[in-house]
């Protein structure tokens, strides 16, 4: 198993470069201002109705936070020595994934400090923020699948980028489509609904369905990103 | 150590690469030749695994590529055309990252240092790798290859972009591990191929258009022997004299040195020694020899007849215009 190799190289190539510090800065900036905000207007201690705002940041960020993934790897020739050692496609693109997944979760867990900021104010809830935070992660997990996917998808990270954004985009705006459509088309429409299932985590409920949900849209993205660089390299 | 069987690799009715086979035993060094779009690098990415062959089969160290592709690999190391390299990383630090692909699991620090030595590079390994020269990028690129000691070595032009004294430390560099180690090279530079390998393949349209020794294949192409001798004496008693000489098949005046000194061409049988029989009959009419030189084919010489005569037969050329052109737009898409 050599996904903690490829991990920890994607890690180097956030970290040594700005890469990391600017996606975590932006998303602490917006997040910050969206907690500012509702803090003041609202005047309650808490922060698990703005969460759901944060994920909106993280749509913007997740391809710019993936497009290089596979990309640059093109780019430097490197596939062709990663693929000429003894290591699984499966392990490359579970150890990329890994990768942006810990970008992101160093992202939330600078979040924790609204959460203990509330804390001191007031007497907020708990259970509700830490489902929350379960279920951004998962959305998170969702999204990065999606950017993988595209990332794997070209060789140049503008298009991925592009890519991933237009088809988080799309799962977006399908959540919006829910009231227009009835019966087996509104199944379809749910089926695709990625923010729709983020609700019940909100509301402090850790549902299964949900959480099975995001698990199998990241599995499936995935697979067809292993499939992909399957067909162009061992075809 | 390398045994490749029919090997064959189809892009529709396209075929890039077309039923070769070779076997190389360990110590040997196989130098690949042959135009763009050959198959050269179609073959060397099967090889390594990167591809997997249309029909065929590839044994490295005895294993079957297609039944464990993982074991197989663990005994190869590939320099691509392009060197692979992380540019954010230090020498060291992707060194690093190499032995862990690889599995070098005991003495990571040592192997390191190992492979550094071994190429020289010792100066850089703190530096990032996109402040180095090309010359050095090439050298890290070789040095992944080298991480692990693997059995098999497939170089993709190893020797690009570096200047004359890198390209004989390269070379040393080869010549050193062909000791221990069996090496595939692909080259446009000739003399490089002929001072560094064992035995050669040219390929052209994805076949093998010859095989064996440097040495040997120019012998075969040898059709003439010819000399390139400056006799003084006027221009027509010379070429009368000349061509009365047995084993002479041709002369002819090539330029004019000074006067009354012309330089020739003069062609013999190619298995008859016509440079005694010359002198003695020149000495006797007294035209003196002022310089004399046999002409030797070079590899250039061999390779360029090998794959230009095929080309130019004209129906071929015609049957091959447009596949040609579609291979090297599957090749690019692969990269």
């Amino acid at each position: 198993m050599k996904i903690w190799t490829i991990c920890k190289r994607e890690l180097k190539g956030y970290f040594y470069s700005t890469q990391a510090y600017i996606l975590i800065g932006f998303f602490l900036l917006l997040s910050g201002f969206f907690f500012v905000n509702f803090l003041v207007r609202a005047q309650i201690p808490t922060i698990q109705y703005i969460m759901g705002d944060w994920a909106l940041i993280f749509l913007f960020i997740t391809p710019i936070l993936t497009m290089k993934l596979f990309t640059e790897d093109r780019k430097h020739g490197m596939e062709k020595m990663v693929f000429s050692s003894p290591v699984s496609v499966t392990d490359v693109v579970l150890g990329k994934y890994l990768a942006a997944l810990l970008v992101y979760g160093a992202a939330l867990l600078v979040t924790c400090s609204y959460t203990i900021i509330v804390s001191l104010m007031g007497n907020p809830d708990l259970g509700p923020i830490a489902s929350s935070y379960l279920g951004l992660f998962l959305l998170g997990s969702a999204f990065i699948s999606v950017g993988v996917f595209a990332s794997s998808l070209t060789e140049n990270q503008i298009i991925a980028a592009v890519i991933s954004f237009s088809l988080l985009l799309f799962f977006w705006l399908a959540d919006l489509l829910q009231g227009i459509f009835k019966g087996f088309s509104q199944d379809i429409v749910s089926l695709l609904s990625v923010f729709e299932r983020y609700m019940p985590f909100q509301s402090g409920i850790i549902a299964l369905s949900g959480i099975i949900y995001y698990i199998s849209f990241t599995a499936i993205f995935l697979l067809l990103t292993i499939r992909l660089i399957k067909s162009r390299w061992l075809q | 150590m390398i045994e490749v069987q029919n090997l064959t690799k189809s892009y529709g009715p396209l075929r890039a690469v077309n039923g070769i086979s070779f076997t190389l035993e360990k110590g040997e060094v196989l130098g690949f030749l042959g135009p763009n779009g050959a198959g050269k690098s179609t073959t060397m990415n099967m090889l390594t695994g990167l591809l997997l062959p249309t029909e065929g089969m590839i044994k490295i160290v005895g294993i079957d590529m297609s039944e464990d592709p993982k074991k197989a690999k663990k005994h190869l190391g590939y320099l691509p055309e392009i060197p692979p390299l992380y540019p954010d990383m230090t020498v060291e630090e992707f060194l690093e990252f190499a032995c862990e692909l690889k599995e070098v699991k005991k003495g990571k620090k040592e192997e390191i240092q190992r492979i550094l030595g071994l190429l020289n590079i010792k100066n850089v390994k703190g530096r990032l790798i996109k402040n180095l020269s090309k010359g050095y990028k090439q050298r890290i690129g070789i040095a992944q290859a080298l991480v692990g000691n693997p059995d098999v070595l497939i170089l993709d032009e190893p020797t690009v972009g570096l200047d004359p004294k890198q390209i004989r430390e390269i070379r040393d560099v080869i010549k050193e591990l062909s000791q221990n180690h069996t090496i595939i090279l692909s080259s446009h530079i000739l003399p490089e191929v002929s001072a560094v390998c064992d035995r050669i393949i040219i390929m052209n349209k994805g076949e093998i258009a010859a095989t064996d020794t440097a040495e040997n294949l120019t012998k075969s192409f040898e059709t003439s022997s010819t000399l390139q001798v400056q006799i003084e004496g006027p221009i027509d008693d010379v070429l009368y004299t000349v061509s009365s000489v047995s084993g002479v098949t041709s002369v002819a005046p090539k330029e004019q040195i000074k006067e009354n000194v012309y330089e020739y061409l003069i062609k013999g049988a190619v298995d008859l020694d016509i440079r005694r029989p010359l002198f003695f009959t020149l000495a006797d009419s007294k035209m003196p020899i002022l310089r004399m030189e046999q002409k030797r084919l070079s590899l250039e010489d061999v390779f360029l007849q090998i794959t230009t005569i095929e080309e130019t037969t004209p129906e071929e050329m015609h049957e091959n215009l447009v596949p040609e052109e579609e291979l090297s737009h599957e090749n690019m898409d692969d990269l």
